[in-house]
């Protein structure tokens, strides 16, 4: 068993579970791991329970820029607060993440890539095997460079077809059907205008002024419930996709 | 798997319904650039990995 989860069980009391709501800071590691540096975490609902050499965690909360006021479930002041959701167990060695959204204003800065290389870490020091979620909106593009990877092949052909559609609609020369990883759309050469999306029929992605690479353009150009998928990051350091979170959160803002 | 005295607390993922627009955070409201507060935020957190990785790297080195 883990060193980090062994720990966790020595700080669960005689019955065996902890409140998160009250107790979260019992778990710092968790709370580190599942928010930015400095934002805090208002918990909405989470529980620890362990027995034997067996534990699990589930938490829902809100994270709180710096500043900000935790908000009242339902609130105006919860729009201008990120929000996760997840739950793990030693059973499936998994960690399932429901919900990851930073604030609206925060998005597409490099938070969520951040927050998924924590979780990473915090993973492997719990001896989990694998994070699990389903990529949609931009998260289809952005968990592909964060080294998520197809977790069933139905997943793998619903955004190869969209992309094979698009690509023909942007009147592009390229064939995703040799496409294995979601990484390999990454690697696809070749950048696309915000203009010709558009004139394909495309969702409209803004870009600053820059380029869009071919990879971006196919996956969130199709409207997001043409390819929805079911992505599996690999703990194991050796991963190609662990590798790829690594450089990927090393390397952000020096592309789109 | 034998059966545990406690209820689970896990949860099961289900599929969502996702919004026809991909959302591109400060770009969609016309900024140049990220509010400040995120910018350090994601400063401070990429630093913390750094340390993180590298403290890996040197307990991989010593066990080898």
């Amino acid at each position: 068993m883990a060193s980090l989860a062994q720990a966790w069980l020595g700080r669960l009391p005689a019955e065996g579970r902890l409140d998160l709501t009250v107790s979260l800071d019992r778990f710092p590691e968790l709370r580190d791991a599942i928010s930015p540096p400095t934002f805090s975490v208002a918990v909405r609902d989470g529980m620890v329970t362990g027995e034997g050499d067996y534990i699990e965690a589930a938490i829902d909360a809100y994270l709180v820029p710096e500043g900000a006021e935790p908000p009242r479930d339902g609130s105006e002041d919860a729009i201008s607060c990120g929000d996760i959701d997840l739950d793990l167990d030693l059973e499936t060695r998994e960690l399932r993440l429901s919900t990851l959204d930073v604030p609206p204003e925060a998005q597409a800065a490099g938070l969520g890539s951040l927050v998924m290389a924590q979780l990473a870490e915090l993973g492997e020091d719990l001896g989990l095997w694998s994070i699990c979620l389903e990529a949609g909106n931009v998260g289809r593009w952005a968990w592909m460079r964060c080294g998520f990877d197809f977790d069933d092949p139905a997943g793998r052909d619903a955004v190869v077809g969209a992309a094979t559609d698009f690509a023909q609609a942007l009147g592009r020369d390229v064939d995703p059907s040799e496409i294995e990883h979601a990484w390999d759309f990454v690697e696809l050469p070749g950048t696309v205008s915000a203009e010709e999306i558009q004139a394909a029929g495309g969702v409209a992605i803004r870009s600053a002024g820059r380029p869009i690479s071919l990879g971006k353009a196919l996956v969130l150009g199709p409207p997001s419930a043409a390819n929805p998928w079911w992505g599996r990051l690999r703990l194991d350091p050796g991963d190609t996709g662990r590798i790829r979170l690594k450089e990927y959160v090393a390397s952000y803002g020096s592309s789109s | 798997m034998a059966v545990r005295a406690r209820p689970t607390v896990r949860k099961r993922l289900k599929a969502k319904e996702w919004p026809d627009q991909p959302m591109e955070g400060w770009k969609e409201r016309g900024a140049e650039e990220p509010p400040p507060y995120v910018v350090e935020a994601v400063r401070l957190g990429r630093e913390r990995l750094a340390e993180r990785y590298a403290q890996r790297e040197r307990e991989a080195t010593a066990s080898d």
